[in-house]
């Protein structure tokens, strides 16, 4: 029973990884077009973050190296090679990966939300997590990985406005229609 | 006429909590503009105002501000016009963090008899990061500041959350138990 249990456990974490992973990678891919050329200038319309929050919502933190993993996948399909993918590109998504786990935290040890209400997703609380999510996001990036980077002290205004305005778009727009989606789905299969 | 007599005074007493919160936080820490102050006490007054008399305080809130900053901060540092919009901003903050929050419906302080504590902390750290960023994008933007943003943003940061955590917790809980022992018999 016990061996059972461990396989079924291992099967769903791995198909559970899997969908995480899928739904950054193909998120990531599908908003490559608007990426700025200055890295430091963030994409305004950037979906991950939706993609990453309803996965760790969905399937709890575990599914983490996952999203890491769809992350850097992306990355590699975007560049070209992984040759291409700089120390400085791994912790920005290694930052974005762990911004949503610090944020729905910060909401459940500050009693502020579980983002369920019988079963039922709490859409106003999730909305209110991807403009934290994307706080945390943007300020993890600014004091970790871009804060000696030349371009960053040119622009900081530009840098950070850019990564949280395009957080809080990609993030609202993915989750709202994550959820239309799900919802027609399970009409159609009823 | 009652009404009015009550917003004056309302308006009055929040203009002189966060006057006396600047005062404490001048001579115990010390503000420069551009670096901030680790121990940012008036957030915490403005936050409590809020909480206890609503945006009805918000004209008093505004006047101490741009006051403290003239008296007490040399109009920060001669740069009187984006010093009092940084001001400003930092009087609506905390009127929009505690907005954003009931309108996403995380937290609700409209009963302060059942409030929880916890979304008061929260609230501490989210008009921290509201302050912090928008006085950084004001001052950056103004070009008359000279910030480096990574110091102005933690020392901003950092210093709003003590700031912060220090006036609530000895408003809400140490001032109550001075109260309880200077008057035993009313227990």
């Amino acid at each position: 029973m016990p061996y059972i249990m461990t396989s079924m456990n291992i099967k769903q974490f791995i198909s559970h990884s899997l969908i995480a992973l899928m739904m950054v990678l193909l998120s990531r891919v599908l908003i490559s077009g608007l990426d700025s050329p200055n890295f430091i200038i963030g994409n305004y319309l950037w979906l991950p973050i939706g993609a990453a929050i309803l996965s760790y919502l969905l399937f709890g933190f575990k599914v983490f190296p996952g999203v890491l993993l769809g992350y850097l996948i992306a990355e590699v399909i975007i560049e070209g090679s992984i040759a291409d993918i700089s120390q400085r590109e791994f912790l920005s998504r290694t930052m974005s990966s762990l911004a949503p786990i610090i944020a729905i935290s910060i909401m459940r040890v500050f009693s502020l939300s579980n983002f369920f209400n019988e079963d039922k997703i709490n859409i106003g609380h999730v909305f209110f997590l991807v403009l934290l999510s994307a706080v945390t996001s943007t300020l993890l990036k600014t004091f970790f990985v871009y804060d000696k980077a030349e371009e960053f002290l040119a622009d900081p205004v530009g840098h950070i406005g850019s990564y949280l305005v395009g957080d809080m778009i990609g993030g609202i727009v993915f989750i709202y229609i994550g959820i239309k989606l799900s919802s027609l789905m399970l009409k159609k299969l009823r | 006429m009652d009404s009015y007599k009550l917003l004056f005074t309302n308006n009055l007493i929040a203009f002189l909590a966060i006057f006396l919160a600047s005062v404490a936080m001048k001579y115990l820490s010390g503000f420069d503009a551009e670096i901030g102050s680790y121990f940012y006490l008036p957030i915490g007054a403005k936050i409590l105002v809020f909480l206890l008399f609503g945006r009805q305080v918000l004209p008093g809130v505004m006047a101490s501000c741009i006051f403290c900053g003239v008296v007490l901060f040399g109009s920060w540092g001669g740069n009187f016009a984006w010093g009092a919009v940084g001001a400003l901003m930092g009087a609506l903050a905390p009127l929009i963090s505690i907005g954003v929050m009931q309108w996403f419906k995380v937290a609700n302080f409209s009963n302060l008899k059942n409030i929880d504590f916890r979304h008061v902390l929260f609230l501490i750290f989210f008009t921290a990061i509201i302050h912090a960023l928008s006085r950084f994008v004001i001052y950056a933007k103004s070009e008359v500041f000279n910030i480096s943003p990574i110091d102005f943003l933690s020392h901003y940061l950092v210093g709003d959350m003590i700031g912060g955590i220090v006036v609530i917790w000895t408003v809400l809980k140490i001032l109550p138990l001075f109260a309880s022992t200077a008057n035993p018999c009313k227990n």
